[in-house]
């Protein structure tokens, strides 16, 4: 009786696993404040994290733990502007993250844009050259998270799909550009 | 024959806290400690001869000799020790190349697995740890006269894996149960009782004997989050010494020629830096030459060293992405931090005085007791610890694929998905590494398994999800799974540093052997901490069932109880075993009428069940 009420605990936490929201007991928005996460995270870790669960039966534990996990997973995610943006789309049931199946294919405009941008990083011969298209992207992603917080709050969700994915691709080649920034200031 | 106890769903009482205590331990690389802490009050123990800090050094004669005993043996050339074992922890023979010549023994490759040569005997880091462990540990028994079972043990925060496993494999092999593993600086910021202080940035400067490290930590209503650390593993009190050494053989002309005088000469620099430290000038006698040393002297030699501690602490700021202004206080951990002139450099670094009130050489210890007792006993604050290096397996080509990245909260559980290169590909290699490198070959390899019987397809079809598992403790649990056919293998991540299961097994037995000395003292104590139980739950039991109890079967069982507590004063362990079994026979209706009745009620009602809806809903809440 005890497993398989276990194991019923642990599916319905794989059923709100993509709700992050949900986990930390918070109403979904892109425009969230980190004092209000942070207490939030929190909050749940004063119950749920392992060393809170000092003489309580294995069924109340296991349970715990679960939640645990998933609340360090929730803060992890939904304290990136990137993240809030994905977890947001997917309650809607569109799906950017890149990962699985069902995912929304960026357009024609943003595939052009993000090989211009990989040209440029690949042709840069310098470090100046680099900080400078770093800058440009980090540029970009400031713009992002101003325009999906005003795709957001208007319920325009194709557009905000699109901006996150954009967003999301500049994450990953700002990422390429401080390695290759790093490669060559380690090479001076 | 033992009596069943039975507690409604959130109400089971804490383990006998009072029959067997939890300790802190502050296994260090030159020395360790062991505390406890009870009712809030933290003791340092004191082995036989008074002293509280036990050099973590043993000498492996007949039986192994632990601390100043086992330094004693070596001056007197009757046995080889093996000291700094700290530095060798979760190390496999592949890293042999790069510690070979900073440790003073060699070391060999047993089949992977890195061993120390000491005598005719080969020793696992491990063994040698678990033989410090179980000095504190013995050391704690004869000094609060109980069962010492559990323990918080704490690491440096930049531990890895196979560190804190190797860690955790010592304290059981010397039959520790592991409540947590804990950071040092986490351990010296409960001692000062920071969950209490005002929120904000707390730094830990630590500088022992032989390494250096710093942490920025974040307090948060009692809440501890690590930040960032840093350090260096080679730098500690014991290059003072030698600077110092040096500097004395250099203004007397005379320099040591044998290694007994290099010795000598260490010991004689260690104590003028000690002295030094209280008064402004000191003589010291060498080879028959005086020498003066001013405290200006000592000074101009250790300012380097400090400076590059100074370095070190202004890194860690930047990687936390802090500045100085942002840190609200400086800890002062290690015996090197008494040097007025360290005191002085971190308190200008940081524009603030630190604090250094608690023993610096004890201060670990003591948040690790506190931590212990937080851990059997309950407690306000909560240690929330991230993951010191990013861990993820390797994929084609060599190349490290992060599943769980650095500084992430523990526990945490991730999942990728991979898949096969090779049509009908039918086995996946899967090799757990840690580091934040992007080359396996540049992170730390932690473990190998082949995950098998996956569906012959095309390449690229069959998805393969890996998840990775960290518990509070830090340490890694990896599966693997094909999602088509649900083929699945599960690994807790450990061998690569080289103990397997059945090994740790063996070390078990073997220890055994050398327990004999102190076996009588000990069995004595475990029936003495069986018998306590038995009161303990059988009064309990009376209080709450006390309508299946006849008068004067009560009158009988309290009768018993007294006996035994007589048998228990009088530390007589035949009398205890037998009173036991007396009262054990005698209260034995008494537990089969409760075991009825529990039965009984759990036919009647669920309360597991309502518990459990209750729990789902809040997780949809």
């Amino acid at each position: 009786m005890k497993k398989a009420a276990a194991a019923a605990v642990k599916a319905s936490t794989y059923s709100v696993m993509s709700n992050y929201f949900a986990v930390l007991g918070i109403e979904p928005t892109y425009e969230l404040d980190e004092s209000v996460l942070q207490r939030a995270y929190i909050a749940v870790q004063q119950q749920c994290h392992p060393d809170r669960q000092v003489g309580k039966p294995e069924s109340e534990r296991h349970a715990a733990i679960l939640r645990s996990m998933d609340a360090n997973e929730a803060y992890d995610v939904l304290k990136s502007p990137l993240g809030r943006a994905q977890q947001m789309l997917a309650l809607q049931g569109i799906w950017v993250n890149g990962e699985g199946p069902d995912q929304k294919k960026p357009d024609q405009a943003l595939l052009m844009e993000m090989m211009e941008l990989r040209e440029s990083l690949s042709e840069a011969k310098d470090e100046p050259e680099i900080a400078k298209v770093r800058q440009e992207i980090q540029e970009h992603m400031k713009a992002c998270d101003a325009v999906l917080a005003d795709a957001f709050r208007a319920g325009d969700y194709e557009r905000a799909a699109q901006i996150a994915m954009r967003f999301r691709y500049l994450g990953k080649s700002l990422e390429e550009a401080m390695a290759r920034q790093y490669q060559l200031k380690a090479a001076l | 024959m033992s009596l069943l106890q039975i507690h409604e769903p959130g109400q089971t009482p804490l383990p006998h806290a009072e029959d067997c205590v939890a300790v802190g331990i502050d296994l260090g690389t030159t020395h360790s400690v062991i505390a406890i802490s009870r009712n809030q009050q933290v003791e340092v123990i004191k082995d036989e001869h008074g002293h509280s800090i036990i050099p973590s050094v043993v000498a492996y004669g007949n039986a192994p000799v632990v601390g100043a005993d086992a330094k004693q043996q070596q001056a007197q050339g009757e046995a080889a020790i093996i000291s700094s074992v700290k530095r060798l922890m979760g190390r496999s023979a592949a890293d042999i190349h790069a510690v070979a010549g900073q440790m003073p023994f060699e070391l060999v490759d047993d089949s992977g697995a890195l061993r120390v040569v000491i005598g005719k005997r080969t020793l696992t880091p491990t063994e040698v740890s678990a033989d410090i462990l179980r000095h504190l540990k013995r050391m704690a028994e004869r000094a609060v006269g109980k069962d010492v079972k559990q323990a918080v043990i704490t690491v440096p925060a930049y531990f890895d894996d196979a560190a804190r496993t190797a860690t955790k494999d010592a304290a059981r092999l010397a039959g520790l149960d592991v409540l947590r593993l804990i950071n040092e600086p986490t351990a010296a910021a409960l001692a000062y009782g920071l969950e209490h202080a005002p929120e904000g940035v707390y730094a830990i400067y630590d500088l022992g004997g032989g390494t250096f490290d710093i942490s920025i930590l974040k307090l948060e209503k009692g809440l501890f989050q690590v930040l960032s650390t840093g350090g260096n593993a080679a730098l500690g009190g014991d290059d003072i010494d030698h600077a110092l050494a040096e500097w004395i053989s250099r203004q007397s002309g005379a320099a040591p020629e044998t290694a007994a005088q290099l010795h000598q000469l260490l010991a004689i620099a260690r104590g003028v830096k000690e002295s030094l430290s209280e008064q402004q000038t000191t003589q010291v006698a060498w080879l028959g030459h005086s020498v003066a040393v001013a405290r200006g002297d000592l000074e101009a030699l250790m300012l380097p060293l400090i400076t590059k501690t100074i370095q070190a602490c202004e890194l860690a700021l930047q990687d936390a992405g802090l500045a100085v202004s942002d840190v609200q206080g400086v800890v002062l951990v290690g015996g090197s931090t008494r040097i007025p002139l360290v005191q002085q450099q971190v308190e200008t670094c940081f524009g603030k005085p630190a604090l250094r009130n608690i023993n610096p050489d004890e201060v670990v210890a003591v948040g690790a007791a506190i931590q212990a007792e937080a851990l059997t006993v309950g407690a306000d604050h909560l240690l929330l610890d991230v993951v010191p290096l990013s861990l993820g397996i390797e994929t084609m080509g060599g190349l490290a694929e992060k599943v769980i990245y650095r500084n992430t909260p523990i526990p945490v559980s991730a999942s990728q998905e991979f898949t096969t290169y090779q049509d009908g590909q039918t086995a996946m290699k899967i090799h757990v590494v840690q580091g934040e490198r992007e080359l396996v070959d540049q992170c730390r390899s932690l473990a190998n398994f082949t995950l098998k019987g996956i569906p012959p397809l095309p390449a690229n079809i069959a998805r393969i999800r890996v998840t990775f598992t960290v518990d509070a403790d830090g340490l890694l649990t990896v599966s693997a799974q094909e999602l088509h056919t649900g083929t699945q293998q599960q690994v807790e991540v450990k061998p690569s540093y080289g103990l397997e299961i059945h090994e740790i097994e063996t070390m078990l037995r073997d220890s055994m052997d050398f327990a004999q000395q102190d076996i009588f003292v000990r069995m004595l104590i475990e029936s003495k901490v069986e018998a306590e139980r038995l009161i303990h739950d059988l009064q309990a039991a009376i209080k709450r069932d006390s309508t299946l109890l006849e008068p004067e079967e009560k009158r009988q069982i309290d009768a018993r109880i007294q006996s035994l507590r007589n048998a228990i004063s009088c530390d007589d362990r035949d009398w205890i075993d037998m009173e036991v079994q007396r009262l054990a026979e005698i209260s034995n209706p008494f537990a089969q009428r409760r075991m009825d009745k529990a039965i009984g009620s759990a036919l009647q009602g669920s309360h597991i069940d309502d518990y459990e809806a209750e729990t789902v809903r809040e997780a949809h809440a």
